[in-house]
């Protein structure tokens, strides 16, 4: 079940409906639990299943962490805690990569081998439920939380239906208070939900579903199509992913505030970013900051030598590609965005000592400058992260380096150019003018702006509505 | 003070609420607005938004009729084949027993077999049209489907009006999801009408697999207007193979589907009904294209249409090799040099035949409508294989949803 798909909008209909209908909180917990529950078993109820075991031991885990007065008991319980949810996402994810990367790389050591690959049916959304999961056991750990009593509130925690399948990464810290916090019906809730939502349905399918038409031909086919073309795919897939995503974010974002829930802000006109480090600022910033906290600080964070900073940053972002997808260019994107992080810290250091070179990038031309090339340097990551194997981003990168002829985009180049200008408008809207002048603007417009963005959601939907990217991981 | 900052704080809040529920309230009437309007608009008065070919085609034909209201009205149903290869607009001039020079339109329909054209005329009828003749292809490939343009229940559901799903209810295999799928692009219609509208107003940012905006280019009697007079006549063999994997499988094994006999004679039956004097015929086919049939499946669909016109008392007049293969784009429609040689021929030996009412004397009939003797066979075609009794294999039985029943 999609969140533009018009089973979801019935499904949601019906249990906002029941939701602000039941007075109880604690019926209304239960409720959202079932809802989130069937939501998901609507993939597989099996997984549904697994889920729910795994939330169930996390559960009684932090709960005896917390109990436990012996470092020793609580480190075994955390460790243990840690095996089980990453293991878990090892064995879904990760176990038929590793077993074929290994045999590949017997083979080519001309060895016989032996291993076989496991029919594993890859869980939606493991990655981000294993990452909720393993922040709440680690900060019960380190004594930031307090173990949930309530299994119901705790399940719901993991299981909340927006944010399960795709993020954002939601901290225990933030979101268990909010299921104890009594609900109360606010129109201006509505109004932000509502208004999220749609703007996440006009991303995904007026602008992320478009973009695959030219994304989807030419990277099943790299070697049939010219330079421009691929330039043009690989804008459009920057497009794609981002308004994918960060849609997907948005309306979950728009769900959950109409339930009365406020979930974290994942993204922040990312492709506006000056530099790497920026990008990630803005971009899947709940996990980045995960990974900062969770990986990147206790290795070390950037309190060592410069090496140590450079591996911390390299090993963080290496096994953040991993999380993306079980691919080896999922593994290059990680290591590539670390060494740009890397150059970046360099490069800052550097122009430091430099006040003319400081006052350039400080200027509109130099920001701009800047901005470009972050993006350029985006969008070469992306077609490492789009194409299925090596052989296909090389000849992808080659044919636009070296030109070749070959085919034209796989649709007029209008709709890209539309596009472009279309969010190139709306990121100065969004930059330049203060959203509490957009809430002044009377009624009547504001009413007129989200009916005419539902109909033109519905409108510039393309033939067969597409998964979302981000549901693979 | 306090007091006085927390009345503030509360005023202000009350503020907010009368504000975004008035925001809420706006859009929720703005969007029944939208979606109220696309509804009724899609249902009557813009056509075109529902089926854009038809409303196209409508507004073409409305103008003609306009234009020159004292004009009787010879009306051309079918598939694409009449679509690219009937021009009136370089047929030769043909006149009826008192003089007067019929408009003659081209109202084809890209995919239409016998259930696409009933629907069609019905809607013509309904919009206050009445041709004086009509001229109705038969696809005898659709012959064999369970659905055509308009019975396809995956995807020409959307160009259907209620009136359209009521009649098609009695045709359809499937009339239960038929309904439901209809209704359920009801509830959304600027969703289940986005590529018409797309294709309408931004053609340019459609997908060229989805661009429906051919019929754009109609000339003023609704031919279909595409390529160039100097095109190069030379066969397309990307359009070939489309082509073939379209139509070869169908007839290896093709049997008439009850669904399409019935639309078919309930067709004839309308016309009777209203008066129209009107002949079928089979529009031209390249030797690969004829190539494909199968014997049996060429026999069996010779002997349907022998019946059904000794049956009906309709003429059904059979072209399929009036037109030499270079003038074919795929072998089976024609390029505009092909339109316009084909039209020169047909207007007068076919379409005046009708005009006339000497429709004895149509050339090419799969059954002759008087003795065979009189007629004037410039082309043998499909006749003489028909003439021959002990040649003929036994007729096989109508088939319901393409199986034969048991010999």
């Amino acid at each position: 079940m999609q969140f533009c798909s018009q089973k979801f909008f019935l499904f949601f209909l019906l249990i906002f409906a029941l939701y602000w209908t039941l007075p109880w909180r604690r019926v209304r917990v239960l409720l959202l639990l079932a809802a989130s529950f069937y939501f998901y078993a609507s993939w597989n109820k099996w997984l549904a299943l697994l889920i729910c075991v795994s939330t169930l031991f996390d559960y009684l885990l932090a709960l005896g962490i917390e109990r436990s007065t012996a470092t020793w008991r609580r480190q075994l319980l955390l460790c243990l805690s840690l095996i089980a949810n990453l293991g878990l996402l090892c064995y879904f994810k990760y176990a038929n990569f590793f077993l074929l990367s290994l045999n590949e790389a017997l083979k080519a050591a001309g060895m016989t081998t032996w291993f076989h690959t496991f029919k594993v049916l890859l869980p939606v959304g493991i990655s981000f439920y294993t990452f909720e999961a393993v922040n709440y056991v680690v900060d019960v750990y380190r004594r930031r939380i307090k173990a949930e009593r309530h299994l119901g509130d705790f399940m719901l925690f993991i299981l909340f239906f927006p944010h399960l399948i795709a993020g954002p990464i939601v901290r225990a810290r933030d979101f268990l208070p909010q299921i104890k916090r009594p609900k109360r019906w606010s129109w201006a809730r509505m109004y932000l939900g509502t208004g999220y939502f749609l703007m996440g349905l006009v991303k995904k399918l007026a602008i992320a579903d478009r973009m695959a038409e030219y994304v989807d031909p030419v990277f099943a086919d790299p070697s049939a199509y010219r330079g421009s073309a691929i330039v043009c795919a690989a804008i459009a897939y920057a497009l794609q992913i981002y308004c994918d995503f960060s849609g997907y974010s948005d309306m979950a974002i728009g769900t959950a505030h109409m339930l009365g829930y406020k979930l974290a802000r994942n993204f922040n006109m990312p492709y506006l970013a000056v530099n790497i480090a920026d990008f990630w600022h803005r971009w899947h910033i709940s996990l980045s900051n995960w990974l900062r906290d969770y990986l990147f600080i206790p290795l070390g964070g950037s309190r060592g030598s410069r090496w140590q900073t450079t591996r911390n940053l390299l090993i963080t972002m290496t096994l953040g590609g991993l999380w993306h997808g079980a691919s080896w260019t999922f593994v290059f994107w990680g290591v590539l965005h670390g060494s740009l992080l890397v150059i970046h810290r360099g490069f800052r250091d550097f122009s430091k000592t430099r006040p003319r070179l400081e006052r350039f990038l400080g200027s509109v031309p130099g920001t701009l400058l800047c901005m470009l090339l972050t993006f350029t340097c985006v969008a070469v990551g992306w077609v490492f992260f789009r194409a299925a194997t090596f052989e296909t981003a090389f000849t992808l990168l080659h044919r636009v380096a070296v030109w070749h002829s070959g085919l034209g985009t796989p649709m007029p180049r209008l709709n890209l150019k539309c596009t472009l200008v279309f969010m190139w408008i709306c990121h100065a809207v969004a930059y330049w003018v203060p959203w509490r002048k957009l809430w002044r603007l009377p009624a009547p417009i504001q009413g007129f702006a989200y009916a005419v963005a539902l109909v033109l959601a519905q409108v510039l939907a393309p033939d067969a509505g597409k998964v979302f990217i981000y549901f693979q991981f | 003070m306090p007091e006085c900052g927390s009345e503030n704080r509360s005023r202000k809040k009350q503020r907010l609420a009368a504000h975004t529920r008035a925001c809420l309230l706006w859009s929720l009437a703005f969007f029944a607005a939208a979606y109220v309007g696309m509804l009724i608009a899609t249902q009557s008065f813009w056509p075109h938004l529902r089926d854009p070919e038809f409303g196209y085609k409508l507004n073409l034909l409305r103008q003609q009729l306009e234009a020159e209201p004292n004009r009787p009205l010879l009306v051309l149903l079918g598939s694409s084949r009449t679509g690219q290869g009937i021009r009136p607009g370089v047929m030769p001039e043909i006149r009826t027993p008192d003089g007067r020079t019929p408009t003659v339109f081209n109202f084809s329909q890209v995919g239409s077999g016998p259930l696409a054209e009933l629907v069609i005329l019905r809607r013509l009828l309904d919009a206050g049209i009445r041709p004086d003749w009509l001229a109705i292809e038969i696809l005898p490939a659709l012959l064999g489907r369970t659905a055509d343009a308009f019975g396809d229940v995956g995807t020409g559901i959307s160009r259907l009006s209620w009136k359209d799903v009521t009649m098609l209810n009695h045709y359809v295999r499937d009339p239960k999801t038929m309904r439901r799928r209809w209704y359920k692009d009801q509830l959304w219609p600027w969703y289940a009408q986005r590529f018409s509208v797309m294709n309408h107003y931004a053609s340019n940012s459609v997908l060229w697999r989805l661009r429906l905006d051919y019929w754009k280019q109609l000339d003023r009697w609704g031919w279909s207007d595409i390529g160039q007079d100097n095109q190069p006549l030379v066969l397309n063999p990307t359009a070939l193979e489309v082509t073939r994997t379209d139509y070869y499988p169908d007839l290896q094994h093709l049997h008439v589907t009850s669904i399409e006999d019935h639309a078919l004679r309930d067709l004839i039956a309308l016309c009777r009904q209203e008066g129209i004097p009107t002949l079928f015929y089979l529009m031209p086919e390249g030797t690969i294209f004829r190539g494909w049939y199968a014997p049996a499946v060429s026999a069996r669909i010779n002997d349907y249409l022998a019946r059904l016109s000794r049956e009906c008392g309709v003429p059904i007049v059979d072209l399929r090799e009036w037109i030499e293969d270079k003038y074919f784009v795929d072998s089976h429609h024609l390029y505009r040099k092909g339109a316009a040689l084909f039209s020169s021929r047909f207007a007068p030996q076919v379409l005046a035949c009708l005009v006339q009412g000497r429709l004895a004397s149509l050339p090419s009939l799969i059954t002759p409508l008087s003795s065979p003797s009189s007629e004037p066979e410039t082309e043998p075609g499909a006749f003489t294989e028909l003439a021959k009794p002990p040649a003929r294999p036994k007729p096989a039985p109508l088939s319901i949803n393409g199986k034969a029943p048991p010999q």
